[in-house]
């Protein structure tokens, strides 16, 4: 399913703002971010605000306007992501503060 | 002279020959390249002022320098500001590109070809590449980069006569032309182009030599650099995805945690049998006991013996129980260096089936609540095989925070595997419940310690970032040359530590001072223990080798909740005196002394209350 993220802001979406943890705890906000992609939707990336991981993901490919592929995401873990022919395993926290752009519903 | 940056001065010149160094992203196989070109004659040192490892060798007329594996250069951590340094002042720069993966690795290719350095591009593991279908068109990628590119399989020596044939074309490449207008006046207040790219790219420790602010182009650098490389790989880079499904399905059960774990238990299993019981008990008992104390022993006494009064303190300190010509070699060689070799070997394994960043990636959440990331499996795992192997490696870590909280959690939480195999051995007369106690309150223990670290410790953890290559099986000519040359250096650069320590231990027994420190300890280890009071000994025997520790606990007469006290005790208190001193030369004397106490502390405390919960329970 393509699209995962879609609307005019982080945080609103179909079916409301995505949530880090488990019903009722609102620890992270992790919607249109890494950390909310699921296994097999693709995404675009956006801003980066970390410096140090901004320059890591130019040298991965994985920069501001680079497709990407969830590969696989572990519950409270890294998520996997395709970028080209590269599998990249992200830390949950690093998955949280990239972005992502909004994609046009095909 | 372009690419020489004066004032780095920290790296001896180069005698009138002309320097090669290897650059290239992790795991290209740079190690094997570097051996492959050198020899085994090589030599290893700490680039100044860090713990980063450069290992220098001849080739030729040629000095060659190998470079740690970095995704770019810069100053992000140790590792890419030793390699920038050293780059630097290369006369020539080899840099070693992975033919697998040309659009990762042609990040850093473009970064060295944007410095202007005279460089040559060495195609490795160019089998794998055919092999997964990557084809990549060597004659196109040459003209478009403009440096010499060879194609090499490392692991076979291949190439190599056609890489030195070509050194002396060493040029500098294709830079980015739209750079130029943003490099000269940089270049022109600091002297060299490669210094003034750097400038650009905001690499502070580059730009506070030169007295200069740092730029703040590296976001545009970066993404034009990227696109250069994308670029230049759709143009000579033909890829065929062909049938990777079924590496693809077992790489996600390795990774998810309902297939992981398991895959992962079973991966442990055998590395008990093979390590703990196979290499620790028979292959350590043929080394230590039928080669060292067999034959190397009675050799070495007799020699010295015919130079020396027995019964004199030079004689004991020598060739005594604790001798350094006895003790030293026989630990070291009869020990210590199968198990090194035994573990590095798994590591290399691990390493070049593609298994390892997986094991990283689905340890990662449990790391993260000790402040660690999936990286530190790496250290964690040499740390079973022996603290000092485990210490050493914490230099792969992101951040200091990282580096301070592994190296506890081995120190205090993790049996080595001299002492494993003399503990298994004891836990099989005490039966299941007892070692499975064992277990659990390591294991608690360690979770305790990494939560506690985790919230009391300054600083900031990395987070994980790290590529997956694909599967594979691994390639045993690969794994063997990786191995060996680890467990070279490694035996190379701790032999100095156990010497010491040994000698320090001969010395301790010769003034007394060890009989008065059992005497200390003894009604401490009575009274809070419930141990009987040998067992001081055998804990002071923990400090010179941990296996010797746990071995002393064989001949007394204890019972099964006694055994169990010993046994946590003896793992919870600090590691051997060598591991000390690697620790005190990796973190300092602050910590060692602190985890000295704590680790001691500790232990006792756990030992004790253990002691007390058993008598209360059974």
């Amino acid at each position: 399913m393509r699209g995962a993220w879609n609307g005019t802001g982080p945080g609103f979406g179909p079916g409301g703002p995505r949530r880090g943890h488990g019903p009722g705890r609102r620890r992270f906000d992790e919607s249109g971010t890494v950390a909310a992609l699921t296994a097999g939707e693709h995404a675009v990336i956006g801003v980066i605000e970390d410096d140090r991981a901004r320059a890591q993901a130019l040298r991965f490919g994985m920069g501001e306007g680079a497709d990407v592929e969830c590969v696989t995401a572990i519950a409270s873990g890294p998520v996997i992501v395709r970028s080209g022919r590269q599998e990249i395993a992200v830390g949950r926290g690093l998955a949280r503060r990239i972005r992502l752009r909004a994609s046009d519903v095909v | 002279m372009p690419g020489r940056v004066p004032g780095s001065g920290s790296l001896p010149g180069a005698h009138g020959r002309r320097t090669l160094v290897l650059a290239g992203n992790p795991n290209v196989g740079k190690s094997v390249f570097f051996n492959v070109l050198t020899g085994t004659y090589v030599d290893v040192s700490n680039f100044p002022g860090t713990t980063v490892e450069i290992m220098r060798g001849r080739r030729d007329d040629y000095d060659v320098l190998d470079t740690p594996g970095v995704y770019g250069v810069g100053s992000f951590n140790d590792e890419e500001a030793v390699a920038r340094d050293v780059i630097l002042a290369a006369d020539v720069v080899i840099n070693v590109v992975d033919a697998a993966h040309p659009e990762r690795d042609l990040f850093l290719t473009l970064q060295l070809v944007d410095l202007g350095l005279p460089m040559i591009v060495a195609l490795n593991m160019a089998d794998e590449a055919r092999r997964q279908g990557v084809a990549i068109d060597r004659d196109l990628l040459e003209d478009l980069l403009g440096v010499p590119v060879v194609e090499t399989v490392a692991v076979e020596g291949v190439g190599f006569d056609d890489l030195l044939a070509r050194i002396p074309e060493a040029r500098p490449g294709h830079a980015d032309h739209t750079l130029e207008v943003e490099i000269l006046p940089v270049a022109a207040r600091v002297g060299t182009r490669a210094a003034a790219l750097l400038v650009l790219e905001g690499d502070e420790a580059v730009a506070a030599r030169y007295g200069v602010e740092p730029g703040t182009r590296r976001d545009v650098i970066y993404t034009r650099r990227r696109a250069r490389v994308d670029d230049i790989v759709g143009h000579a880079v033909r890829a065929s995805d062909d049938g990777l499904s079924t590496s693809a399905r077992l790489s996600r059960a390795m990774i998810r945690p309902i297939t992981g774990i398991p895959l992962l238990a079973i991966l442990l299993l055998a590395v008990y049998k093979v390590l703990g019981e196979w290499v620790a008990g028979d292959i350590v008992g043929f080394t230590e006991e039928t080669v060292m104390q067999g034959l190397w022993e009675p050799f070495i006494r007799s020699t010295v013996g015919g130079l020396v009064e027995a019964g004199t303190a030079l004689h004991t300190f020598l060739v005594g129980e604790f001798g350094v010509l006895t003790m030293t070699p026989t630990y070291l060689i009869g020990v210590i260096l199968p198990l090194v070799a035994g573990f590095y070997v798994l590591m290399a394994l691990l390493e070049d089936s593609g298994y390892l960043p997986r094991i990283a990636a689905l340890a990662d959440r449990a790391l993260t609540g000790l402040g660690l990331n999936g990286r530190a499996v790496i250290p964690l795992i040499l740390g079973l095989g022996c603290v000092t192997m485990g210490t050493l490696t914490t230099r792969i870590l992101g951040s200091k925070r990282e580096r301070f909280i592994a190296t506890a959690l081995m120190a205090i939480a993790v049996p080595c595997s001299a002492q494993v195999a003399v503990i298994a051995a004891l836990m099989a007369r005490v039966g299941g419940w007892y070692a499975a106690a064992y277990f659990g309150v390591l294991v608690t223990i360690f979770i305790t310690i990494g939560t506690l670290l985790n919230r009391l410790t300054p600083g900031q953890s990395s987070d994980l970032f790290i590529d997956l290559p694909p599967l594979r099986v691994p390639r045993l000519a690969n794994v063997a040359r990786k191995s060996s040359a680890k467990v070279w250096h490694f035996m190379a650069e701790v032999a100095l530590f156990f010497l010491a320590g040994t000698a320090l231990i001969s010395t301790l027994q010769l003034t007394g001072a060890l009989t008065w420190i059992q005497g200390v300890a003894a009604p401490l280890t009575v009274s809070w223990l419930h141990l009987p009071a040998e067992a001081a000994t055998a804990f002071v025997m923990g400090f010179v080798r941990r296996d010797f520790g746990a071995a002393g606990f064989f001949t007394m007469d204890l019972s099964a909740p006694q055994l169990l006290v010993a046994m946590v005790t003896i793992t919870l208190f600090v590691p051997c005196i060598a591991s000390m001193m690697v620790i005190l030369k990796e973190r300092g004397p602050r910590y060692l002394l602190g985890l000295f106490t704590g680790s001691v502390g500790l232990a006792f405390l756990v030992g004790g209350l253990l002691a007390r919960l058993l008598e209360v329970v059974l």
